[in-house]
């Protein structure tokens, strides 16, 4: 069965979508779906009051939310399972610390996308902001594992501290990805900004375009590409396509940061100095 | 029962169950992927003497390999899970791994698996890592042309090996060209290997021997310059017998590929076609060549 929430109304004030697990919303009532509590700002409200719910019961699996999305934050946050669709923008910390199942977001999302997560794949279809996949707060380890693939443009500090999985960043990305890189994989197609992972110690770094390299990283020859085919492969099962430059002629590998453990790689495309 | 002139024996071939591995090995260029794939297969005809089987069981497109690049499949069977994982380590870490620009991967999702890359990236001492992706991990060992990447589990599957045709005919060059026919129809069958050279075998065995530490000896009985002084099975005008022997990863396979070679053997110069068995003792499947043929409404 399918459940859509249509969420209306024009309020400012952000909401506390936490709550609003697909696995827990496709087993409540009509009523209890209205009635479920939600935090708006500093007060609760029902979610009657924010949305209508619409059930479909050929429609496929999952929880589809629409309307004004923009203003739900931590959407899908840990969750454990399901599908959850959102048809718009979602805003910060969607997807924050989930381990399994599957959130796809058409427009874009907002700061700390993925915070912590565990598992499961998150899918943006626009851009996503600052600390993607990043460590959240008082954490020194970012994500855990996963996916988190992005259509657009990343911010600043994308996998800040990711020790697994995977974060494929399809435009460019902000300033510092990949700072404090623990291991994991992050592939950036398009320009990553200044500081590309600074701190890191061990994983992958892959950027299209980098204009200055940090002194920490030391030239470690041609990338042998075979690891980055496989997960070209994978992307593209996926729906998502890295630029074919890549696999054709051998990019130039460093690895780094040597002020920290050093055995990371970063692998730049194009690096202009 | 005839086939194109050429009679077949009422009997069936016996075969038996193995333990199964199926390696996806890539390369730069076909041309390094089969000298690499072609390497791991060496020395694998027998089980008897060489502790497994193995072969070639065709060619990838770069759209079928897990890296993109051309692709070779090799087929691996053995008596247990320990021989068969003692093999694979061998086979790749001593031929794939030390081939230029190769790579392997798991070609068969089992229940039982083997961890070969796990244990051969202990030859990047130290300098290996890997990447976990999709479930499936795979480990990077640094190498001289840039790096060698292995999965790091393999699957252990059940297959059938012990799928054979004996081909009997006047002539030798004649016989060996249906025999080789035969073989090629063998490769058009997915999940299917001839293991020996061409798939083509010229010494049929049979078990023990007058020898106290020989385990297998010539099957006099399929031997034509011994047609005048043993109990032959050779028919009048014989002058060659060439065996073919099947390994696959079902018994439907092996059956196919039995099917394909019998048909494609078919051809003049061959006298009879048979198939060796022990009475029902070896195995538990029996592969009737005269249901076989009916089956492919021959």
């Amino acid at each position: 069965m399918r459940l859509t929430l249509t969420f209306v109304g024009s309020d400012p004030l952000p909401v506390d979508a936490r709550a609003l697990r697909p696995a827990r919303l496709l087993k409540l009532s009509r009523a209890d779906l209205a009635r479920q509590s939600v935090m708006v700002g500093g007060r609760t409200v029902r979610l009657g009051e924010l949305c209508r719910a619409d059930r479909q019961a050929s429609a496929g699996d999952g929880v589809v939310l629409a309307g004004a999305t923009a203003r739900l934050s931590g959407l899908g946050a840990g969750m454990d399972g399901g599908r959850l669709l959102i048809d718009g923008d979602a805003g910060d910390s969607a997807g924050a610390g989930m381990s399994a199942g599957e959130i796809e977001i058409l427009g874009s999302a907002g700061d700390c996308l993925g915070l912590g997560m565990q598992g499961g794949q998150m899918r943006v279809r626009g851009s996503a902001g600052d600390w993607c996949g990043a460590a959240a707060p008082g954490q020194r380890s970012g994500m855990g594992g996963g996916t988190i693939l992005v259509g657009g443009d990343a911010g600043r500090e994308a996998g800040a501290g990711m020790r697994r999985g995977l974060i494929c960043v399809g435009g460019d990305a902000g300033e510092c990805a990949g700072v404090r890189l623990l291991a994991g994989t992050l592939l950036i197609a398009g320009k990553a900004g200044a500081g590309a992972g600074l701190g890191m110690r061990r994983g992958s770094l892959v950027v299209g375009r980098l204009e200055r390299l940090l002194p920490g990283f030391l030239p470690a020859g041609p990338a042998d590409d075979v690891w980055l085919r496989i997960y070209v492969r994978h992307l593209e099962n996926l729906g998502m396509r890295l630029p074919k430059a890549w696999l054709k002629a051998a990019m130039p590998r460093f690895t780094g940061d040597s002020l920290e453990l050093g055995k990371g790689e970063l692998i730049v495309h194009d690096l202009s100095e | 029962m005839r086939v194109r002139g050429v009679l077949i024996d009422d009997t069936f071939a016996e075969a038996f169950p193995m333990w199964a591995s199926r390696l996806v090995v890539t390369a730069d260029t076909p041309r390094l992927a089969l000298q690499a794939a072609g390497g791991a297969v060496g020395l694998a005809t027998s089980i008897i003497g060489c502790g497994c089987e193995a072969g070639l069981e065709g060619s990838l497109a770069r759209a079928a390999t897990p890296d993109g690049r051309p692709g070779q499949v090799v087929l691996l069977f053995s008596y247990s899970p320990e021989k068969l994982e003692e093999h694979l380590f061998l086979r790749i870490g001593q031929v794939i791994l030390p081939s230029a620009t190769s790579a392997c991967f798991n070609g068969l999702q089992a229940g039982k698996t083997a961890k070969v890359g796990g244990k051969l990236r202990y030859f990047a001492d130290g300098f290996q890592s890997s990447k976990l992706l999709d479930g499936r991990r795979y480990w990077r060992l640094p190498v001289a042309d840039g790096e060698f990447v292995v999965e790091e589990s393999f699957g252990l599957g059940q297959g059938v090996g012990g799928g054979n045709l004996i081909l009997i005919g006047e002539r030798r060059l004649a016989l060996l060209e249906a025999a080789e026919a035969a073989a090629e129809a063998v490769r058009g069958v997915r999940g299917a290997i001839a293991p020996f050279p061409g798939g083509v075998c010229r010494s049929p065995s049979k078990p023990g021997s007058r020898y106290k530490n020989v385990r297998a000896s010539t099957n006099e009985a399929f031997c034509p310059t011994l047609h005048s002084r043993v109990a032959t099975q050779l028919p009048p005008g014989a002058g060659a017998v060439y065996e073919l022997v099947i390994d696959g990863l079902s018994e439907e396979v092996v059956r196919q590929a039995m099917g394909a070679a019998l048909l494609a053997a078919c051809r003049p110069g061959v006298l009879r076609i048979s198939a060796g068995n022990y009475g029902g003792k070896l195995g538990p499947y029996h592969l009737y060549l005269h249901k076989i043929l009916k089956e492919l409404g021959a």
